[in-house]
């Protein structure tokens, strides 16, 4: 083979790499047909109130629940912020404390065996109803708030980042034969291998954190926060205000899931879930 | 100094009661090619992984270059390149070959620069950005060439680095392969089940037989270097493919 042929046939290789690289389809289907069907449901809903003449107290129509909304915005965003804040203390503790922990015990074999039971069995538990003990200590404060949602959170995190740190593979050999102390490889091989197994656990773990809040707020929680607002609402009969909360409920858990799905994506560009084919 | 030297190596798999290698002896010249062939399960993979240490010998001495492989690998002076790629996917293809020099503490404008001379090196310049799992399989295994190369050793250990490869990208790689080494000088211990790879690529073979494993046979290739893809219409070149067939026949019925 001459000098040329074998350019060539590099050239034939790099091209069929380049060939892997197709461009993905817009996916309508994935965004049109929920889209249809949202309007749907609500068109429905407004109908069967107006046909029925169900009353507001029981249940508001989607348009009286959206001037609603409208009007309360500006209270509504704050007490969403708040929400929000005490979530993320909350996920952003809980994730801590369950991948330093999992990093920590992942030598350990029969250590981090007990523990993955333990908090598999936790997962299952309702774990809501620890909210009073919280506030024995915490008092009905934020802090509070912030420690049940880091409870609910570090068990589901913790299952997570002990499978991701628990690979081993052929990699381990390469940082060997180069000579790579624990330290480099714990940081340029263990975690970021462990790196797709957090993110799937923050997919779970912060729509989670969120309803958490939300629930130990009700029972009592700071008064300017989402579920502390609901519950007055609910209790006072203002049906509407109560709808109106439950819709920036609603919108916060979705722009928490994009948030974290946007970090997935950016995160995990590299994985083979990503790769375009 | 020899670039390789097994003297009666042993060793044995305890646990499951399997001897891999009894008294095994080698030598490889500094600079030499020797391609190491052998039926499935004689223990070839078990050699590589003892001279660049990621094995223990349960008896007798390897020697890289003089030294200890635990040695020679902490003063990296050898490389290797695995059946598979091992390329860490997170990083760019730039930045997986820059990996043995970042592990090294060399400084970043010097580790690029060497890791873009590799990357020419084994032609993928223009893949510098790209992810692994963007590539071919056949440019990965470039791709992890040019990483092992990237810590210049003097001792390269690949251990069947083109056995998933179709035969035509097999065909290119060797001949790049040969390029490499005729410009790095390096000694190469290359595992291999294809004979007429190693009879293309090698100063010498050595035929392995199993159960323990042991060298049956060391065969010299006296072909011209460099090697092209002429090299193959050589009358000596098929003269050697059937003595390396032969030896590895009288192997397997040893
Ligand atoms: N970690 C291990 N534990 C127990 N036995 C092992 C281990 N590694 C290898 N062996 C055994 O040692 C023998 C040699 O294995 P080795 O992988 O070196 O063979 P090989 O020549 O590389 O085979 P192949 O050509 O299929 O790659 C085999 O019988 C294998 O089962
Ligand atoms: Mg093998």
């Amino acid at each position: 083979m001459s000098d040329t042929t074998l350019a060539d046939a590099i050239q034939a290789d790099t091209d069929s790499g380049r060939r892997l690289r197709v461009r993905a389809e817009i996916p309508w289907l994935t965004i049109v047909a929920p889209a249809v069907f949202f309007v749907a449901f609500i068109g429905a809903w407004e109908l069967l109130v107006k046909v029925r003449d169900i009353h507001v107290l029981l249940l508001p129509a989607p348009s009286v629940i959206w001037r609603q909304f409208v009007e309360d915005f500006s209270l509504l965003r704050v007490l969403a912020k708040n929400t929000a804040i005490e979530s993320l203390k909350g996920v952003l503790i809980g994730a801590v404390m369950a991948i330093g922990l999992a990093g920590l015990v992942q030598p350990v074999g029969w250590l981090n065996k007990s523990l993955l039971m333990y908090s598999s069995t936790i997962k299952a538990l309702p774990i809501v109803a620890l909210y009073p003990l919280c506030t024995v200590f915490f008092g009905i404060t934020s802090a509070a708030v912030v420690a049940m949602v880091a409870i609910g959170i570090t068990p589901i995190m913790y299952t997570f980042a002990a499978r991701g740190f628990s690979g081993t593979s052929q990699e381990d050999d390469l940082m060997r034969s180069i000579s790579a102390g624990r330290f480099i490889r714990f940081r340029f091989l263990v975690l970021p291998r462990a790196l797709p197994y957090v993110m799937a656990g923050m997919k779970t773990a912060v729509p989670l954190s969120i309803i958490v809040a939300i629930i130990s707020e009700y029972f009592g929680g700071r008064v300017t926060t989402l579920g502390s607002h609901i519950r007055r609402e609910s209790q006072q009969l203002h049906t509407p205000e109560m709808w109106s909360a439950i819709v920036m409920a609603c919108l916060l858990g979705i722009v928490a899931f994009g948030a974290v799905s946007l970090l997935d994506r950016y995160f995990l560009r590299w994985h083979t879930s990503r790769r375009d084919d | 100094m020899l670039g390789l030297r097994a003297e009666g190596l042993g060793k044995e798999f305890t646990t499951a009661g399997v001897l891999a290698l009894r008294d095994l002896n080698l030598e490889v010249e500094q600079g030499g090619f020797m391609s190491v062939i052998g039926p499935s399960g004689c223990g070839k993979s078990t050699l590589l992984r003892i001279f660049s240490d990621l094995a223990e010998p349960t008896s007798g001495i390897a020697e890289v270059n003089g030294k200890s492989p635990r040695e020679a690998r902490i003063a990296r002076e050898f490389g290797v390149v695995f059946q598979s790629p091992n390329l860490l996917a997170w990083r760019t293809v730039l930045r997986n070959v820059m990996l043995p020099l970042q592990v090294m503490g060399i400084d970043r404008a010097e580790r690029q620069q060497t890791a873009h001379k590799m990357l020419d090196l084994v032609g993928l310049s223009e893949f510098a950005r790209h992810h692994p799992l963007q590539l071919s399989g056949g440019m990965q295994q470039r791709v992890a060439i040019a990483r092992a190369l990237s810590m210049n050793p003097s001792v390269l250990f690949m251990d069947e680095p083109f056995g998933a490869l179709d035969e035509i990208t097999r065909d290119r790689l060797n001949l790049e392969l040969m390029r490499i080494w005729s410009q790095l000088s390096a000694t190469i211990l290359f595992i291999t089940h294809s004979i007429t790879e190693a009879v293309l690529l090698s100063t010498q073979v050595a035929v392995m037989s199993g159960r323990p494993g042991h060298i049956h046979k060391v065969i010299d290739i006296d072909l011209a270097h460099p090697r092209t893809a002429e090299t193959r219409e050589d009358p000596r070149f098929y003269k050697h493919v059937l003595d390396v067939r032969r030896a590895l026949t009288e192997a397997s019925h040893e």
